[in-house]
Order: structure tokens, then C-alpha cells, then sequence
């Protein structure tokens, strides 16, 4: 795994985390 | 503090061979089908990333696959795949036509321990005969009798467009009647061999009466009347949804959800005929993280046309398929444009 990919990896899972803190529960798979 | 864990599927298709030709079959050509050995490498691939992200980032996922086709009951090593994919910790069902399913394929699925079937029916008989062909309505509820009757969760799920939608309280009581778990309907996507099927997706206003049916149909009738589309859920949603710039739900694309073709194309959804690589010959985690197509996916700057001011985007986006074919019907390439069919559009700027 090389290094921009891991930070960008990183930034993208706590942005994520941080959203998903906000509390609003909503499906994820748009799968039947 | 969220605690997870992070949903996340693949799509994996491993076969493009069917026994039927169906009239809005997002498919249209044939491609190369990866032996036993390559399938087992291309679930270690999702495997390692997924493996990656909880060491590297505290993210843990709950993977799931979904295996399909064409019709993945043709090909003969489909348990052996089944079993491996729960020995690699996912969760695994399967999108099949249901017309090969007989009782010794049903104690099959159940003895190797697949989570849900999900069954495709179009409509009532003549209807769905109509899109399927003929016959094809009887042999796909046997499937669905076996599978009930050997105990396995099963699920109809409906593509739905002016052809059908009058028909979802009868395939509602029809779901009932069979013992089915849910009835889902999906939007039509027209691409592939449906290309042509523009004139019979629904217009907005068709779309909102459609999941107002829905909602209302419930699960009053002893059965799950339910939708996924990210419109669906936008529709039963309140106001309170948090304007963020990453997306928490919605459409799976780019974000929560991953397509690997029979050839081990990686697509991000099988409705969006945009490859990023080949699971076969890069790393999966990497092509995740870097592809240019699935970075814009969860960007919202990267939209136009609507979604990308609606107070809605982080928790749905429309689906990027049908803003894709949509997109391409008038001539050009583009996944981030409008979703045609959304009639829920609302500015941001409200509840955070």
C-alpha cells in the first residue's frame, strides 16, 4: 500500500466516522 | 461516538451464462468467467482490504456477498464458492432467476449455510412471461416453494417500471403466499440488453406514488413490502438528516458497495458499465481507495445537476445507474449527473 494511498485511505475513514457520529441511521445497500 | 461496524457488499458474478434472456437484462455481452481458483483469489483480495482497513483505521466492516450471474445456479462449483466466502467471515446470499432451483438445489443452499435468497419476478404471470419468457413465472415460484419448504430465507425482488408497477399489491399478496420473507422492488436501470427501455421507466410523479404504495403496503400482509433505492428511503424520511459531505447511506456506489464482474472486472455497481481495474490484477484496498471514479462517487462537488445542492445527498445521491444511463442516452459518459426519476429534490440549508 503506498503512502498517499494510506493517508488518503485514512482521511476518507475519519471523515466517514465523523458523519456516521452524527447519528442518522440510513440504509447502505442498495441491494433488493 | 459511532460504533460500527461499517456495512459493506460485494456484487460478485460468477458466471454471465443464463438460461433465460430477459427483455431489461442489464447485461449484453459475453465475458470471460474466472475458474474456482481465480473467485477464491478475488474474495482474498476484498478480504485483505477489509482486513486492512480494521488494522489501519479501527474501521470494522461487516462484509457481506451477494453472488450472482447470469444464473449462478449453472455453474456447478457454486456451493464450493458459497462455502468459501463464509469461511472468509462473509455473510453470503444469492440473486438467482429461481427456475433451476428444485428441492435437492434448495437442501444445497441451506445445508452451506447462505443467509437469503433473493428470487427475480417481474410481475404477475403474464407480465412477468412477458419480460422473462414464457413458462418462466411456474418455474421460478417452484424455486421459490423449494426454498421456503427447505427452510431458507427468500425474498422476491421486483425491477420495476411502467410495465409492472400496477402490480405491487398483487405481488405483495403473491410474496405472502409463497412464504417469502420480503417483497423489494428496484428501479429499472436501462442499460445493457434494457437499453432500449427508456419509455418504460416511470416518470417522478410515478415514482412518488409508487413508494407512497409501498410505505403504505408495509408490512401489514404479513410480509416486508420494501424498496432500497435510495429514493425509496429518502421518501419515508424526516427532515432531520445531517448535511455532511461524505456519503452515510444511500447509493452504494463508490462508498458501501463493490461490483466484480465474471471476468473480475471491478465496476461500482453492475448497472454502471464504468471499470476500474480488475480484481485479478490489482489490489483491491488500493483500487478502492484511488480510483477517479469511485473518489468523485463520494464527492459531493463532484455532482451536478441537482443532487449536489440537495439537503438529501449524503444519505442518497439518487441512483448513479440511471443517472448514468440516463446520462448516456443523450450522448455523454457521466455518472454524476441528475437522477431523472427524483421527485423528493430539497435545498440544503435545513436540520443538521
Amino acid at each position: 500500500m503506498r503512502a498517499e494511498a494510506l493517508e488518503k485511505e485514512a482521511r476518507l475513514f475519519q471523515t466517514l466516522k465523523a458523519a456516521l457520529a452524527k447519528g442518522k441511521e440510513v440504509s447502505r445497500s442498495c441491494l433488493a | 461516538m459511532w460504533a460500527g461496524p461499517l456495512d459493506f457488499f460485494v456484487q460478485l458474478h460468477v458466471t454471465e451464462r443464463c438460461n433465460l434472456r430477459c427483455r431489461h437484462c442489464y447485461q449484453s455481452a459475453k465475458t470471460l468467467e474466472m475458474s474456482f481458483e481465480e473467485v477464491t483469489a478475488a474474495i482474498d483480495n476484498v478480504k485483505d482490504a477489509i482486513r486492512g482497513w480494521a488494522m489501519d483505521h479501527e474501521m470494522v466492516v461487516s462484509p457481506s456477498l451477494h453472488i450472482t450471474g447470469g444464473e449462478p445456479v449453472v455453474r456447478k462449483d457454486l456451493f464450493d464458492v458459497v462455502s468459501y466466502g463464509r469461511e472468509c467471515g462473509f455473510s453470503v446470499s444469492l440473486m438467482s432467476n429461481g427456475t433451476m432451483i428444485d428441492s435437492e438445489a434448495a437442501r444445497r443452499v441451506a445445508d452451506c449455510g447462505v443467509a437469503d435468497v433473493q428470487i427475480s419476478i417481474d410481475g404477475l404471470e403474464e407480465t412477468h412471461d412477458a419480460v422473462r419468457g414464457p413458462g418462466s413465472f411456474r418455474r421460478a415460484l417452484v424455486g421459490v416453494e423449494s426454498l421456503v419448504t427447505g427452510g431458507v430465507e427468500t425474498n422476491l425482488n421486483v425491477t420495476v417500471s411502467r410495465l409492472n408497477a400496477g402490480e405491487v399489491a398483487g405481488l405483495a399478496r403473491l410474496g405472502c403466499d409463497l412464504g417469502a420473507s420480503a417483497v423489494a422492488f428496484s428501479r429499472l436501470v436501462p442499460t445493457g440488453t434494457g437499453a432500449g427501455l427508456e419509455s418504460a421507466l416511470l416518470s417522478r410523479e410515478e415514482v412518488a406514488a409508487l413508494y407512497e404504495e409501498i410505505r403504505e403496503l408495509g408490512d401489514g400482509g404479513g410480509i416486508a413490502v420494501t424498496s432500497r433505492d435510495p429514493l425509496a428511503v429518502v421518501a419515508g424520511m424526516s427532515d432531520d438528516v445531517p448535511e455532511v459531505d461524505v456519503p452515510i447511506g444511500g447509493c452504494a456506489a463508490g462508498m458501501f458497495g463493490v461490483t466484480i464482474a465474471s471476468d473480475g472486472t471491478i465496476m461500482p455497481c453492475r448497472r454502471m458499465d464504468m471499470p476500474v481495474g480488475n480484481i485479478l490484477e490489482h489490489s483491491f484496498r488500493e483500487l478502492w481507495v484511488e480510483s477517479p471514479v469511485l473518489s468523485a462517487l463520494r464527492t459531493r462537488d463532484a455532482y451536478h445537476g441537482g443532487c449536489e445542492t440537495c439537503a438529501y445527498w449524503a444519505v442518497c445521491r439518487g441512483c448513479r445507474a440511471i443517472a448514468l444511463a440516463h446520462a448516456r442516452a443523450g450522448g455523454a459518459d457521466d455518472c454524476l449527473g441528475p437522477d431523472p426519476q427524483c421527485p423528493y429534490w430539497r435545498p440544503m440549508g435545513g436540520a443538521d
